[in-house]
């Protein structure tokens, strides 16, 4: 039987009955419970909040890296990747969404229509609702992408460096995520340092001089003085004729045609199925006319300042009787650079056949895509300098039409080649906006379509008048 | 009234535990998947670098599997192979990605066979240059699914060619 607590329940026990719970008791418990169980709550949210961060951030990072890797690649190719990739040049680049096809890193993703093997970015893959759970993850992420070279203009070496800065932002639960990445990528804009001209031993040819033109033993003052001219003049005639006559009896000169002519014999025995050695032999033989292409301007861009010399300051210039008692021989001479000249154009049209011939579908797919790749950028710099030879005048239309081959068969494959070949081709109808871009091309320019003009015209002059 | 009080706070408790524990497995679960994902991908990424030419996809092309060279000339191949214990756990399909590479004997040697990841949902493998490979995966675990998108470069052999 229960008892009943009657009176003061706190004086009066009922033996064997524990005491009742008070309401403030229970209400203390309630509140511990709530604040343990809120603390835990926290705790979990707290904990879920993170893993949502480190997995956004781990999205973020391989996706930057993607934009650092397509910026390696789009810069191996082409020096100005970072203008056709549209990347601010400015340290305030502008933001760029992921997905939906709104930026060009993400633009080809996959090839999941046919016909396969051509990325349509109508309906292929950018990174749409179809791509889950990948979509959802990071359809809310953009990201700004800046660019600067270390020197806005000038030759100097820090031209070629740009220095990227890439920043990945989302809107996560604990605020705005982040992910920034730098890079300093190679990017060559800047002229090389390098002497186009053939490097000669000019005192040992100085020294060879006065026996050149008749009269061994005596100095170039002398000799100048004989003939009323000045030392300039008669270095430069001696350099020219010597230089001329050195290089068609070198050894090189003789044997680099008989070379290249062997070296077509072994091709032309190589069988066709034989992919390997049709692959090596042809590669030989562009890389010897090739070879001979770049020795022979080099001989060439030594001379055009002799000849300049010789144009401008001596009156022997002005009376080629006079320099034709020096010695027929010498004017002879002359003609020997227009020889060289045309061996330069012939060797360099002769090495872009045979680079050419390297991209026949066999050989390309036999030696792939690499090695394709760099045939076509070779292939790129021939068909550039055939294009601002004056003797060549048909060269931009060709070169037009090999930029709309290699586009033909980069677009939906390889979108850098793509961008290379569009940038190249709309360069291409501002020709000084061209040759600018090109700093080594302007200078080859420099020469072939100013000087090389100027002194075949004066050496026909004095040819012409002496004979 | 007290006892019921009890109860009810008793069972709040023991709900609220559970909650946690069962929040406190997924998010171990989740941790779990991201740190399987990320090392599958460094793997897979430490792999493909080694590489030099890509034979299959050609440029364009998006495949299932992924043929590589390397420099010494052996041949790797990427490749899915059904994983049908887990996929029957998980009721739904999945794979395991496997990478071999070929030795000049020209047989089979089980020494050669490297699992990269065994939770596989899909997988594919786009070229778009010569020089580099584009992943896409999408990995599985219990009902968690994780995908990204790598790009990966092979080995610049720079002039030794």
């Amino acid at each position: 039987m229960m008892g009943i607590p009657t009176g003061n329940s706190r004086a009066k026990r009922i033996p064997g009955r524990g005491r009742a719970v008070t309401l403030v008791e229970i209400l203390v418990a309630v509140g511990l419970c709530a604040l343990i169980g809120t603390t835990l709550l926290t705790f979990i949210r707290s904990g879920r909040k993170e893993v949502t961060f480190t997995s956004e951030h781990l999205q973020a990072v391989i996706l930057s890296q993607k934009v650092s890797e397509d910026l390696i690649e789009e810069l191996m190719i082409n020096p100005y990747g970072i203008e056709t990739l549209g990347v601010d040049t400015s340290s305030s680049g502008g933001w760029q969404d992921v997905t939906d096809g709104r930026s060009v890193f993400f633009s080809m993703v996959e090839d999941r229509r046919p016909p396969w093997g051509v990325i349509d970015p109508n309906v292929d893959g950018t990174l749409d609702p179809s791509m889950k759970p990948l979509y959802e993850s990071i359809r809310r992420f953009r990201f700004r992408l800046a660019g600067e070279r270390l020197a806005a203009s000038g030759d100097s070496e820090l031209r070629n460096l740009v220095n990227c800065g890439l920043t990945f932002q989302w809107p996560a639960q604990t605020g705005q995520g982040e992910a920034q990445t730098s890079l300093l990528l190679f990017s060559p804009a800047a002229p090389r340092k390098i002497n186009l001209a053939y490097t000669v031993d000019e005192a040992a040819i100085d020294a060879q001089i006065p026996a050149a033109l008749g009269r061994a033993g005596a100095s170039l003052a002398q000799i100048a003085a004989d003939l009323g001219e000045n030392v300039e003049t008669l270095r430069a005639l001696g350099r020219i004729a010597l230089v001329l006559r050195g290089f068609v009896s070198s050894d090189y000169f003789r044997t680099q045609e008989e070379k290249i002519r062997q070296l077509r014999t072994e091709l032309s025995r190589v069988p066709s199925i034989d992919l390997a050695r049709q692959y090596e032999k042809r590669l030989e033989v562009a890389k010897a006319w090739y070879d001979l292409a770049k020795t022979c301007f080099q001989v060439v861009a030594y001379l055009v300042p002799q000849f300049d010399v010789l144009r401008q300051q001596g009156r022997l210039a002005a009376n080629p009787q006079s320099m034709a008692q020096l010695g027929g021989a010498i004017l002879q001479d002359f003609g020997m650079f227009r020889i060289i000249y045309e061996y330069f154009v012939g060797s360099l049209i002769q090495a872009r056949y045979y680079y050419y011939s390297l991209l026949q579908r066999d050989l390309a797919r036999y030696k792939g895509g690499k090695v394709q790749l760099q045939t076509i950028l070779k292939l790129i710099d021939l068909y550039r300098i055939g294009a601002v030879l004056p003797t060549r005048p048909q060269g931009k239309d060709e070169f037009r039409a090999f930029l709309r081959r290699i586009k033909d068969s980069a677009v939906g494959r390889n979108p850098s080649l793509t961008r290379l070949v569009e940038y190249e081709t709309h360069l291409l109808e501002t020709p000084d906006r061209w040759l600018r871009a090109y700093p080594n091309l302007e200078r080859i320019h420099g020469l072939t379509q100013g000087k090389i003009p100027e002194t075949m015209a004066f050496i026909n002059a004095q040819v012409g008048s002496a004979f | 009234m007290g006892l019921a009080i009890m109860m009810i706070l008793g069972a709040v408790g023991v709900r609220l535990i559970q909650h946690l524990s069962l929040s406190q497995r997924t998010f171990s679960q989740q941790v779990q998947l991201q740190l399987e994902a990320r090392r599958a991908f460094d793997q897979t990424m430490a792999l493909i670098r080694e590489g030099t030419d890509l034979v299959r996809p050609v440029l364009g092309e998006t495949l299932p599997y992924l043929i590589f060279k390397d420099i010494t000339n052996r041949v790797t191949i990427l490749y899915l192979e059904p994983n049908d214990p887990l996929a029957q756990r998980l009721k739904v399909p999945v794979y395991r990605l496997l990478a071999y590479r070929t030795d000049y004997s020209g047989a089979y040697n089980a020494s050669n066979e490297k699992v990269l990841l065994e939770s596989v949902r899909s997988l594919s493998f786009t070229s778009l240059s010569p020089n580099s490979v584009q992943v896409n995966v999408t990995v599985v675990q219990d009902r968690n699914e994780f995908q990204f998108l790598g790009h990966i470069g092979l080995m610049n052999l720079g002039g030794l060619r």
